[in-house]
């Protein structure tokens, strides 16, 4: 009876643990985004874009990545969108204490200076909007090489209410493609009518 | 001066931490990152499709480390969890501190069954496309932005958000706060999870050296279960002693703790 009673408590605490664990992967917090990217020559790579909700004193948006040889310059970083929200961006490089073992690129003035193939980028980005973002909103985190004025790469940032329970399965499989993959998978139950040239992070303006 | 093993464990954990973690992070200085965050060493991105993917670029150095610790592990302990580990560490280190009386017990629960489900969804979820437990509710991340952010506003902010306030409550409640402060480490490490599978074969075989209880001498007093962090002992039905080498993390507490000299490192 003993050996029943424990193993009924295991089944129930596997249960409910990997229950939690669902629910958990599936909840998409509305002030944060995290965005693995790629810079390269032909427009960077964005898997998909960063989902924000609406109505939050602050948001926070943490880019990270590495830089795809050929490509070597300085790149500026700018958030495009109407209307214009306030906003800082931070660098997570170099340490505090720099030892000097490693060579890290200086941030000032939004710009990441002289990055080399293979090495690797960390923004911070911190959203604080004068007046609440309210009604749904596209904007996008770009990456312009100073040089040339080229987009090197393209973050789509949708700010819209987060429908977090009710995210198809395919949608919520970004990562699913390659690497080198210019798509985005978009989540179906987004409102917003997404641009079709918007999910290519190759696009560009200019 | 002569230290005893426990003083000598913690100073290799605060050795960790300054080799880890910022704000000198000095291991993570030499690939070019502030902290083992998102770092080619993390392994715990290792286990997640989206993470092999982004790390694949980098992965022998995540591999590798996975190799030596896993490698130590089935020949004689983790070590690397005890002795190396600078989250589990802190937390550990942070619960002495703790007022005794806030402390939480979490021995009730069965830690390998939490243990291995949140393995289990850890590696699942993201291949079915549910979403990934990976990086949202990291542990690593958390207190690498808590160190950092002494000096650093970009882990400041990242402190600030929904997600980064849930992280911290976590290694609250199940670090700082928690008896023997390595609940954390016992149910939501997944590394510590293989790593425990790796302990538990290598003990099976007798020239390892574990942490083993001698049963002619053990007097079932109960004190090594009390000192355990990790719940890892446990009292058989014949009311004898027994270690639970899957969970067991080889730190030696229980040896220091038993009056009887009946608990040792050795082989079986």
């Amino acid at each position: 009876m003993n050996r029943m009673k424990h193993l009924f408590i295991i089944v129930i605490t596997i249960v409910i643990t990997f229950t939690v664990c669902t629910i958990a992967a599936m909840y998409t917090p509305p002030d944060f985004g995290h965005s693995v990217t790629m810079i390269t020559n032909n427009g960077g790579i964005s898997r998909h874009p960063v989902l924000l909700g609406l109505n939050e004193a602050e948001y926070v948006l943490f880019a990270s990545g590495t830089v795809k040889a050929p490509y070597k310059g300085s790149v500026k970083v700018v958030l495009e969108g109407d209307p214009k929200i306030e906003h800082k961006i931070y660098s997570r490089y170099p340490p505090s204490l720099n030892l000097g073992i490693h060579k890290f690129h200086e941030f000032g003035n939004d710009t990441i200076k002289n990055i080399y193939p293979w090495e690797k980028y960390a923004l911070v980005v911190y959203i604080k909007p004068k007046n609440k973002i309210d009604k749904a909103a596209n904007y996008n985190l770009r990456f312009y090489d100073l040089e040339s004025g080229n987009t090197v790469l393209s973050i789509p940032i949708k700010f819209n209410e987060l429908d977090n329970f009710n995210i198809s399965k395919k949608d919520r499989r970004p990562y699913s493609k390659a690497h080198d993959s210019k798509t985005i998978s978009p989540r179906k139950k987004d409102t917003i009518s997404i641009n079709k040239s918007l999910h290519k992070v190759s696009c560009c303006e200019e | 001066m002569k230290l005893s093993v426990q003083t000598k464990r913690y100073l290799i954990i605060v050795l960790g931490i300054i080799i880890f973690l910022p704000p000198i992070s000095l291991i993570p200085s030499f690939f070019g990152s502030v902290s083992i965050c998102g770092a080619p060493f993390c392994m715990r991105m290792l286990f997640s499709t989206e993470g092999f993917i982004a790390m694949s670029k980098v992965l022998f150095v995540g591999l590798f480390m996975l190799i030596v610790i896993f490698t130590i592990s089935f020949f004689a302990g983790r070590f690397f969890c005890s002795y190396v580990c600078p989250i589990g560490g802190i937390t550990e280190l942070g619960s002495k501190i703790a007022p005794k009386k806030l402390k939480i017990n979490y021995s009730w629960i069965s830690a390998p069954a939490v243990r291995y489900s949140y393995l289990a969804a850890f590696i699942i979820l993201p291949v079915l496309g549910v979403g990934s437990i990976c990086c949202s509710y990291c542990n690593f991340s958390i207190i690498s932005s808590l160190f950092g952010s002494v000096t650093s506003p970009a882990s400041r902010i990242l402190l600030i958000t929904f997600g980064g306030m849930v992280n911290l409550a976590m290694i609250i409640l199940l670090g700082f706060l928690a008896a023997g402060g390595r609940a954390y480490c016992n149910f939501l490490c997944p590394i510590g999870a293989i790593d425990g599978i790796f302990n538990w074969l290598g003990s099976k075989i007798k020239k390892f050296k574990r942490i083993r209880i001698d049963k002619t001498n053990c007097g079932s007093c109960g004190q090594c279960i009390e000192a355990c962090p990790v719940w890892a002992i446990e009292k058989a039905e014949d009311n004898s002693m027994k270690i639970n080498q899957i969970s067991c993390i080889t730190c030696k507490i229980c040896i220091k703790k038993c009056p009887a000299k009946a608990i040792s490192y050795r082989k079986g």
